[in-house]
Parts: structure tokens; C-alpha cells; sequence
């Protein structure tokens, strides 16, 4: 039976890839506060339209995220990359996915305690009933915390 | 007296009152109705629809019954087998009931969809009318000339003939339409949507996923609408069972097992899943291909040689399987859905709205420029779905991208890409969605008219299986992200039921494609006009309605455009506040002209 790791190993190693500098910097500076863009605006739309990417960052961080989900092949973990928002760090989003998007969707939304623990520095796995979640910090060049990574087993992913 | 009525099929009638629920309808009450919809007339090959609107007695929908005579001409019938009857389902919608889903009524007394059953089910507070949707199918081989027959209705105050006076034209409307209506949607929501399916683990592999989506695709095609169902998530994801089975990867990249996949696709493309319509085994005009962003070739490796190697090689498979299976009369489409909006990648393949995007297209067509440029054997082209560089675009990609599909408010503002995109041979149609319930049906019917007056090549509602799960009460959106419903749940049919909505396209349908059909045999020019100016007198409007010029703001590029401007952005209104009845209006004068 050929080993295999635990979900929040295969977290460790794939962030240890993951090039935060690249995170910080994955929007274009005009674009980092987007949704001011469009306050106001009740169009279900808008928001969305107003998301840009600088491509090179995000494509060295989806390729790392899809390749973070191969470490084990005897498990099938999707992997996505959040971020607290700069206008309103109590709130988050995922801003690079990798072979799918979380069950929570792409929007931006109130973070929560466990999601919250691993923007703090902390590793974090949450029992998904029939799955399994971990969070773990993502830092920068500075060492400071830009992001969270997150790897699921076992919870469908949305269906977009 | 009286207590049914023969009414023609452009306005609906509320169960509660009897009023119409048009706004704008010449006519108000069903007396006048019946009085004004006795003559019809109609092409060959065509459907011929209209509604019986019964009160109710004390006795209740329990006691109706409808039987149909064949039509008798001088030298030909029309057998009563051509009727079919469809229970009108109402919809709460605007604090109104509105008639929207259609179930076939069963043919006897008894049965799960009797109009007493499906009244019993549907729950109308205070109905005091039931009302009964009709198909006429008039077969291309009859003679022309005047038909006459009946409808009975029994109810329990007696027995109503409804004489039916048909005058049948010598125009027939053509198998293969001339101009396409797009319903599209995505894979596999038919599975998320439809309970029978949502339960059944092994739809993919009993047949009866296939069973069920080849009856939405039957359904389609007998409305003259093409049911287009992009087969990957944005993610890339694609079910099992929409592609071939592949093994390898990078040069060894290969398919291994086509089998499923020509299961499912197969009687598409080469008719066969239509066999039995009344427009016959006609293989679908237009597919989507499963290739995206990241399918085949994986995304991990884009920029790469290998990511060439792994797109190129399959797309030539795909090309090779096609034409050695004789799949030539299908026009197979590269589109990349992928929107940056939902973070899996950083382009907008879909709708680009910051310039800079706009290098997928030159990359993608370079992957697959091999096959995109052969001459023989299967056809795959390059499709996109513009709309805030539109204008930017037509001119400079015309040569790559051959079918354009444009956002129909931003494509009224470029009159002028029409010749340059005709020049290059592509083709255009335009999207938007389908209409409200509470919209008057004449607003289905613009669509299709559009289209001839523009010389466009056809149109797309971007989502038609989206009916929600409250639909029995509220559609999601009030129907304007569906034109069928699942037939299951309440009434034990696999497949899908109409709307009223899709009867009023498939009636838009026939007329526009006898418009065509009509153009095409004049002089060059000639026809179009004649055609636009047939749509201009009927509804009032002003000679070119249909561009409403441009707005202010197209000097800046898209990216600096603001969802407030469009508002305040030209927009071509063709039917606002005119009388759904205007669609009669513009047969009457369209069948003078056509014979």
C-alpha cells in the first residue's frame, strides 16, 4: 500500500510553493479595492465585472495549487487560495481557486472562526462530516500572512 | 350560452376572471376574443396553436371533454390525430396567476393527467376558468386552400362546437430552420434539476440520463430551437459521460474509448434522436466541443509546448472521429466559457471586458488553427460571446473567430459590423433571455422577427433549464431563466413539459423562417428589405428600429464603463406598449405576400 499523507501535510508542503509575494499582488493596484467600484450598484452582475488579475501571478499560484492537489494521488483534494479583503478585513474571499471552487462560492463573504484562526498563523482542520477542510497560513517574502490555503476532501464542490 | 371559447394563442387569460392578462391586448373579453380568432390561416409544415378557455360549472374541470374532427378540405383532410391538447398550469406571479407550463392531457377520462387531475393538483384559489392550450399540426403534404372541422367541448352544462374555418397556404415552412434559436444551458444541471435523475446514481451508465436529455433535445427541435448545452463547468470539469475516455498524458495523450461518448452524442449528430418529429432526423446545426482552458490539455502545463501538445492532439482526434463517423452537417464550436469573476482563471474567455484578454483568443485559435482551418471533413469553428469589446473586436478578429454571438443591446449599436463580419464569412446571432412570465407573449415573439430584419443568423436565451424548485408555484426569475419544466415530479413523464412561452417562439419561429425562405429566393437585397418593411408597418415603428444608434461612451474602453450608463444607453424597442395581436397583425400581411 504506497503512504499517503494527511490532508494538512500535503497543506504544508503545497504552501511551502506557494509564492505569497504573488498573492499579494495578483489584482492590478486599481483593482484591489473593486468592490468601492461599484457600491451601490444593485446589479448581480457588477461586482464580478470589475475583477482583473495580473496573469503571470495568478497562473504561478493556480499552477501550484493544482499540482498541491496531486501530492497524494490516493486522495482528491481541491485547493483554493483566500484572502481578507482591504477595505473590510472581517471579510474574505477566494482569489485564486485550483481545480474547483470551495461549496462557499467565489463572493466575497464574512469570514469565520476556523478560517479566521489560520489568517492568525495557526493550522487549522475542520471536520466537514462526510469530509474534511484544512486552512493553513500562506505568507509573503516578510513572513507575513497574505493568505489562507485551503484543502477539502470529500465536500462537493460548488457547481459553477 | 356559451361556456367555451376559441381564442388564439398571442394572449393568456386569467383562471380567476376571465380578463386577459396582456395589458396592452386589442381585446378584452373572450366573446370578442373568439369572435376575432375564428378564420386562422397557416403555412404547410407548420403548427397552428390556439386555446379553448372554459368556465366552470358546478360539476368543475371533472366533467370537460375535448374532441377534435378532421379538418375537411375540397381535396385533402387533416386528420384529428394533428390535435394535441395541453392543461394550462398557472403560476403565481405578480400577485396574478399567469398560465405558463403545459402538461399533456391524457386522451381518455381517466389517467394522472386528466384536466380534472391536473386542475386538482395545480390549486387555483377561486378559479373560475380552465383553460386548454392546442397544437394543430398542419402537414407539409396537404393541398392548399379552405378546411373546415370542429373542436367539442363537453361540459357539464352541455355540449360546445367551436367551428374551425382554416385557410391553408401554399408557403410551407421549411424542416431545417433558417435561423436559430439557442436555448443554452449547462451540463449537467439537467441531473442537478430533475429529481428522477438527482436520485439515480447510475443515470450516466442505465441510459436514462441519455433517455431524458434526448427529450429535452426532441422537445427543442419540434419548437424549431436548438438546445445547447456547453458540457464543462468554469471550473473545466466535465461529466464522464459528455467526453471520450483519455489516457495518457503530454505526447502520450490519447483517446482510449469513444464509446460513451457516441452513445450520447451520436443520434444527435447524425438525426436519429429525431426521428419521429415533425421536422424530422435532422442532425443539430451546431455543438459545443468539451475543450477548454483546462480540458485536455492540463492547465498546470499552460504556456508550455506540452499544453499544445496535449490540446492539438486530441482536438485532431476529435476532428478524425467526427468526419470518419460522417458527423459533416453539425458545425462544432470552440468556446471558452471561463469568466475571471469566479477566480479559477485570469482571463475572461467569455464577454472580455479589459482588452488585454483578449490574447485567449489569439492563443486558443493558435492551438487549434490544424484543425480550425481544414477544408474537408468535419467543421470546427471558433466561436466567442462578445459584448463590451464588440466593438473593438469584430473587425480585428473576424478572420479567426467565425461564430459571433453578441450581446443583443451592445450588437445594436454596430450596425456596421454586420458587412465586415458577412465579408469574413461569419456567422452572428445575438443573446439575451428568455421573457418574464409577466411580460406579454408578443415579447417572446421579437426575437426571431429581429433577427430577419437584421440579417442576423440567429439568437440565444442563456439559460433554459433553470425553472427552480418552487417552479409549480414561482419559477426562479418568473421563468425568465426557463422554456421548459420537468414533467416528473408531478406528472410521471420522463422528459420535459412546454411553456406557453416556447408555443409563442416556435410561432415566431415559423413566420421568421418563412421570412427567410422567402428572402433567399428574391434578388440580392431585395427580399430583406421587403421583409423589414412588412415588420415596420405592423408594429408602428420607424425604418431601422432595430439600431438605435450609439451611445456616448464608446470613446472609452471598456473597462471604464459604468453598469449605471447603460441605462441611459440606446436600446432597440420593437413591441414596448404595442398589442400582443401585432404578431397576427404581421402574419395577415406576410401571407398576402408569401401565398
Amino acid at each position: 500500500m504506497p503512504k499517503t499523507y494527511s490532508l494538512m501535510e500535503i497543506a504544508r508542503l503545497g504552501a511551502l510553493f506557494l509564492p505569497g509575494d504573488f498573492l499579494e499582488d495578483v489584482m492590478p493596484p486599481e483593482r484591489r479595492e473593486y468592490p468601492l467600484k461599484v457600491a451601490g450598484t444593485d446589479s448581480q452582475f457588477a461586482l464580478g465585472d470589475e475583477i482583473d488579475f495580473v496573469e503571470d501571478h495568478f497562473n504561478a499560484l493556480k499552477r501550484v495549487l493544482l499540482l498541491t492537489e496531486r501530492i497524494d494521488p490516493l486522495r482528491r483534494p481541491y485547493a483554493a487560495l483566500w484572502i481578507r479583503r482591504p477595505e473590510n478585513p472581517a471579510l474574505g474571499e477566494v482569489m485564486v481557486a485550483g481545480g474547483a471552487l470551495p461549496s462557499e462560492g467565489a463572493d466575497i463573504m464574512t469570514l469565520w472562526p476556523d478560517i479566521l484562526r489560520a489568517f492568525s498563523g495557526r493550522p487549522t482542520r475542520r471536520d466537514r462530516g462526510t469530509g474534511e477542510t484544512v486552512y493553513f497560513p500562506v505568507r509573503n517574502s516578510d513572513e507575513e500572512i497574505v493568505g489562507v490555503l485551503e484543502l477539502t476532501e470529500n465536500v462537493p464542490p460548488l457547481f459553477i | 350560452m356559451s361556456s367555451s371559447y376559441l381564442i388564439h394563442d398571442m394572449v393568456r387569460v386569467c383562471p380567476q376572471t376571465g380578463e386577459v392578462l396582456e395589458e396592452q391586448a386589442r381585446t378584452g373579453s373572450l366573446a370578442e376574443l373568439a369572435e376575432v380568432s375564428s378564420n386562422p390561416a397557416s403555412p404547410r409544415n407548420a403548427y397552428l396553436s390556439f386555446q379553448l378557455i372554459v368556465r366552470l360549472d358546478g360539476a368543475g374541470p371533472s366533467a370537460i371533454r375535448f374532441e377534435a374532427d378532421p379538418l375537411r378540405g375540397e381535396h385533402d383532410e387533416i386528420g384529428a390525430g394533428e390535435f394535441v391538447f395541453f392543461a394550462q398550469w398557472y403560476h403565481r406571479v405578480k400577485g396574478r396567476y399567469y398560465p405558463d407550463a403545459l402538461v399533456p392531457l391524457d386522451g381518455g377520462d381517466a389517467g394522472p393527467r386528466t384536466l380534472s387531475a391536473i386542475s386538482a393538483a395545480n390549486e387555483v384559489e377561486g378559479q373560475a376558468y380552465a383553460a386548454v392550450w392546442v397544437d394543430l399540426f398542419v402537414p407539409a403534404g396537404v393541398r392548399a386552400g379552405d378546411y373546415r372541422g370542429a373542436i367539442r367541448v363537453t361540459t357539464g352544462s352541455g355540449i360546445d362546437t367551436h367551428e374551425i374555418r382554416l385557410r391553408v397556404l401554399q408557403t410551407a415552412v421549411p424542416d431545417e430552420s433558417l435561423v436559430i434559436a439557442d436555448l443554452n444551458s449547462y451540463a449537467d444541471n439537467l441531473s442537478r434539476r430533475i429529481g428522477s435523475l438527482r436520485r439515480n446514481p447510475d443515470r450516466y451508465e442505465d441510459g436514462t440520463y441519455f433517455r431524458t436529455e434526448q427529450a429535452f433535445f426532441r422537445m427543442a427541435h419540434e419548437h424549431r430551437c436548438l438546445l445547447h448545452y456547453l458540457p464543462y463547468e468554469h471550473s473545466g470539469r466535465i461529466p464522464a459521460a459528455f467526453i471520450p475516455e483519455i489516457e495518457g498524458r503530454g505526447k502520450e495523450m490519447r483517446v482510449k474509448d469513444w464509446s460513451t461518448f457516441d452513445e450520447h452524442f451520436g443520434p444527435y449528430l447524425d438525426g436519429s434522436a429525431f426521428e419521429g418529429t415533425k421536422r424530422g432526423a435532422i442532425p443539430i446545426p451546431y455543438m459545443y466541443l468539451p475543450f477548454n482552458f483546462h480540458w485536455p490539455a492540463d492547465y498546470a502545463k499552460f504556456g508550455t509546448k506540452g499544453y499544445r501538445t496535449e490540446f492539438a492532439g486530441i482536438m485532431e482526434e476529435f476532428h478524425r472521429h467526427f468526419t470518419e463517423r460522417g458527423w459533416l452537417r453539425t458545425k462544432f464550436e470552440l468556446f471558452l466559457n471561463h469568466k475571471k469573476r469566479y477566480k479559477l482563471f485570469p482571463y475572461d474567455g467569455d464577454e472580455t471586458r479589459f482588452v488585454w484578454d483578449e490574447k485567449v483568443n489569439d492563443i486558443y485559435y493558435d492551438l487549434a488553427k490544424d484543425v480550425l482551418e481544414k477544408e474537408s471533413g468535419a467543421k470546427f469553428i471558433f466561436r466567442t460571446d462578445a459584448s463590451w469589446s464588440y466593438g473593438l473586436h469584430f473587425g480585428k478578429y473576424a478572420d479567426l473567430i467565425k461564430l459571433w454571438v453578441v450581446n443583443h443591446q451592445m450588437f445594436s449599436w454596430f450596425p456596421e459590423s454586420l458587412d465586415v463580419l458577412r465579408d469574413a464569412g461569419c456567422e452572428i446571432w445575438t443573446y439575451g433571455g428568455a421573457e418574464r412570465i409577466s411580460r406579454p407573449l408578443l415579447a417572446t415573439a421579437i426575437s426571431p422577427l429581429a433577427a430577419v430584419a437584421r440579417g442576423v443568423d440567429g439568437f440565444v436565451y442563456w439559460e433554459n433549464t433553470k425553472w427552480g424548485d418552487g417552479w409549480q408555484v414561482t419559477p426562479d426569475a418568473e421563468g425568465s431563466e426557463t422554456m421548459f419544466y420537468p414533467g416528473d415530479e408531478l406528472f410521471g413523464l420522463e422528459g420535459p413539459i412546454p411553456s406557453i412561452r416556447l408555443k409563442a417562439l416556435r410561432g415566431a419561429m415559423q413566420v421568421a423562417d418563412c421570412m427567410e425562405q422567402w428572402i433567399g429566393e428574391q434578388p440580392a437585397g431585395l427580399g430583406r428589405a421587403r421583409m423589414a418593411e412588412a415588420i415596420v408597418d405592423s408594429f408602428g415603428l420607424a425604418p431601422g428600429a432595430w439600431w438605435p444608434g450609439k451611445p456616448n461612451f464608446l470613446d472609452r474602453p471598456p473597462y471604464e464603463w459604468e453598469n449605471a450608463m447603460f441605462s441611459e444607453a440606446p436600446q432597440a424597442s420593437l413591441h414596448e406598449g404595442r398589442p400582443s395581436e401585432t404578431f397576427n397583425d404581421l402574419k395577415q400581411s406576410l401571407w398576402a405576400i408569401l401565398g
